[in-house]
């Protein structure tokens, strides 16, 4: 046999692996998908395939290192200089393979799972994003720092959000409930289920959706549907106030529903609360002032 | 002795049919309303003031019965009665049992027309001072699926004529082409942009107020009871095109008149209902089976059936997963494609008997 091998080399060999993993300190994260991540060094080069995922790079601290990303990713205004790379669903691989990065963190929901695996096969590191829950969101941002090298830079901000949701969770334990009917849209009328993070927002204020046990996330339903479930708070998620007014004037036809009677039929700006980021965090903050207005108009 | 009293069993059948399925409707859904409370309030409703008195809770389901079921209800109704007629005297003129209006582009065309204004229009009239889309998406689907058919009728043109043939395969062309163009605007759109658009070519029955109704259905019923007055021409037209000619009838001008008609009531169902498929197609070939080919009979049955079609179809859409709502049009293709299945299996039957 040519290749005798000793116990004594195994022993060098191993000894040797040892020490090189103490010299290039790897980075090894766990994604939302249970993978583990592992780069050799801080990454320097990020392509994000979704708004979310840039907005929380920035929030981590590793804004200037992001070299590609998605349509609507416009959220912070220094996100829409980045590179675009192609929409959410359809990105472009060459495009990605070009701008040579060293880290792509895609979305598992939202990502064509074909398009990722293709740039896994390619021996690229991707972090898959998949945050629902605040905690989720938090350790989503704590984590990219991790990867990005960002951790003390990102450590106020960190601090500063559980510290939010913290105050949030004291301030709202325990209070009268509130029922929620939440609109996405008005032409068909769209609410979201209770698996959705804007849901779990709700709970943390004292609210209850009152679509909560829908089996779709986002199901359609009817006016007559939110009749029956008499909210008493409507809050409709336009893109900006504008489209929420003439969405107040269908409501203002149904005085049956408590939360007309009362006149708690409220805006909220969906950017703020769709995005599982730390404007979530903000938009929950509203979410909690406005159901706790409609608390001092219950009867 | 007339060819509609010889069916009187069936169309005796047929109104009760309408009668039910309009009543079962209008009593089912999320807010309960009794069989008396529904009459009591549509006999309060007949002369107003009286309502005065009801409780909060009648008060209520008055307002869930006259302003989200009735309306409903008469828009499922025209719908059905529309399509299926259109349908019918499609497949007469044609002598084609393939022959549906979806055909000659309409439904294809007025989704282009929609589609081009949810991307491209709805931030424009935003910027003239926030008109509300309710109103323009019906008018630019209409003026879509119209523009669709005429190029349709165009191309299919030689001369003074006007060839079924050439008009039938322009009619495929074109539906690509619009089918084509409403993908392409899919591909380039943002989600939100479009969600109104798809929601709306999957076909709902539900958000139309009684003001836009009561402006549109009479213009839809005065069609469909013009085809009516068709019905012998169409009769004429099954032994073909000649020979009608030669039995007396304007052949050519009957045919601009129908396509005319079609396109019109079609049009504006589609801009109102979205798009509902099949109906058009089943309900002449059931009836015909039934009743045979005299259109004397098989136009006003089809206006009928097609009614109840819609009807139970939109009831279905609204009751199996309520609160949730399914999309009455992909309910109609699911139950109405087997159904059209079975009745190719069972019978060989011939187009005309």
């Amino acid at each position: 046999m040519l290749f005798r091998v000793t116990s004594g080399q195994v022993l060098f060999a191993g000894l040797a692996f040892f020490i090189s993993s103490l010299c290039f300190a790897q980075i090894i994260v766990t994604d939302d998908l249970g993978r583990e991540v592992r780069l050799a060094k801080p990454a320097q080069r990020i392509v994000s395939l979704a708004p979310h995922n840039t907005e929380n790079l920035f929030t981590a601290g590793a804004g200037e290192q992001i070299v590609g990303t998605v349509d609507h990713s416009d959220f912070p205004k220094q996100a829409l200089d980045i590179q675009r790379i192609g929409n959410y669903k359809q990105v472009n691989i060459e495009a990605i393979l070009g701008l040579k990065p060293d880290l792509i963190v895609a979305w598992s929901s939202g990502n064509t799972d074909e398009s990722v695996q293709r740039l896994i096969d390619l021996g690229l590191p991707v972090f898959y994003s998949e945050p629902e829950t605040f905690e989720q969101i938090i350790s989503n941002v704590e984590r990219l720092a991790r990867l990005s090298g960002n951790l003390e830079r990102a450590a106020p901000r960190l601090t500063e959000m559980r510290k939010t949701y913290q105050a949030l969770q004291t301030e709202y334990a325990g209070k009268q409930p509130v029922r929620v009917f939440y609109q996405v849209w008005d032409q068909p009328l769209i609410t979201l289920n209770g698996e959705h993070s804007v849901s779990h927002a709700f709970e943390l204020c004292g609210g209850i959706n009152v679509f909560t046990d829908e089996p779709t996330i986002a199901p359609r339903i009817n006016i007559e549907g939110v009749i029956a479930k008499n909210p008493q708070i409507i809050l409709l998620a336009g893109h900006s106030a504008a489209q929420s007014v003439g969405w107040i004037d269908t409501w203002a036809k149904w005085p049956s529903i408590d939360a007309v009677a009362a006149d708690q039929v409220k805006h909220i700006d969906a950017d703020v609360i769709n995005r599982p980021t730390q404007r979530f965090l903000e938009g929950t903050r509203q979410i909690c002032e406005l159901i706790d207005t409609a608390r001092a108009a219950l009867p | 002795m007339s060819p509609l009293y010889t069916h009187r069993f069936l169309f005796i059948g047929l109104l009760f049919a309408l009668t039910a399925a309009a009543l079962g409707s209008m009593l089912s859904g999320s807010v309960d309303i009794e069989l008396g409370e529904a009459l009591d309030i549509l006999a309060h409703s007949v002369s107003p003031g009286e309502s005065l008195n009801f409780s909060d809770d009648m008060q209520v389901k008055q307002a869930v019965l006259m302003q989200i079921r009735l309306p409903r209800v008469m828009l499922a109704v025209i719908t059905g009665l529309t399509l299926a007629v259109s349908g019918t005297v499609m497949q007469g003129m044609f002598r084609n049992p393939l022959a549906d209006p979806g055909l000659m582009g309409i439904s294809a065309g007025c989704a282009f027309g929609a589609a081009l204004f949810a991307v491209l229009g709805a931030n424009w009239l935003a910027a003239m001072g926030g008109i509300s889309s309710v109103w323009a998406l019906p008018v630019a689907a209409f003026l879509g699926g119209l523009l669709s058919t005429w190029l349709v009728f165009f191309l299919g043109r030689s001369g003074q004529r006007t060839d079924v043939a050439t008009m039938l395969l322009a009619g495929i062309a074109i539906n690509v082409i619009a089918t084509a163009g409403t993908s392409a605007l899919k591909f380039v759109a943002d989600d939100q942009a479009l969600r109104g658009v798809v929601f709306w070519l999957m076909g709902n029955l539900g958000s139309t107020p009684w003001d836009r109704l009561l402006w549109v259905a009479p213009v839809q019923l005065a069609s469909v009871v013009a085809m009516f007055f068709y019905a012998p021409t169409l009769n004429a037209f099954l032994l073909g095109e000649a020979e009608a000619q030669h039995l007396g009838y304007n052949v050519e001008r009957s045919k601009r008149i129908l396509i005319l008609l079609v396109a019109l009531s079609v049009g504006l169902s589609v801009s109102l209902a979205g798009v509902i498929g099949f109906v058009g197609l089943v309900v002449p070939h059931l009836l015909r089976r039934l009743v045979g080919a005299d259109h004397r009979v098989l136009l006003p049955a089809s206006a009928l059936l097609g009614a109840v079609l819609v009807l139970l179809a939109d009831w279905l859409s609204r009751t199996l997963l309520a609160p949730t709502e399914i999309p009455v049009g992909i309910l109609m293709a699911l139950t109405g494609g087997p159904f059209f299945i079975w009745l190719l299996l069972t019978t060989r039957y011939r187009f005309v008997r």
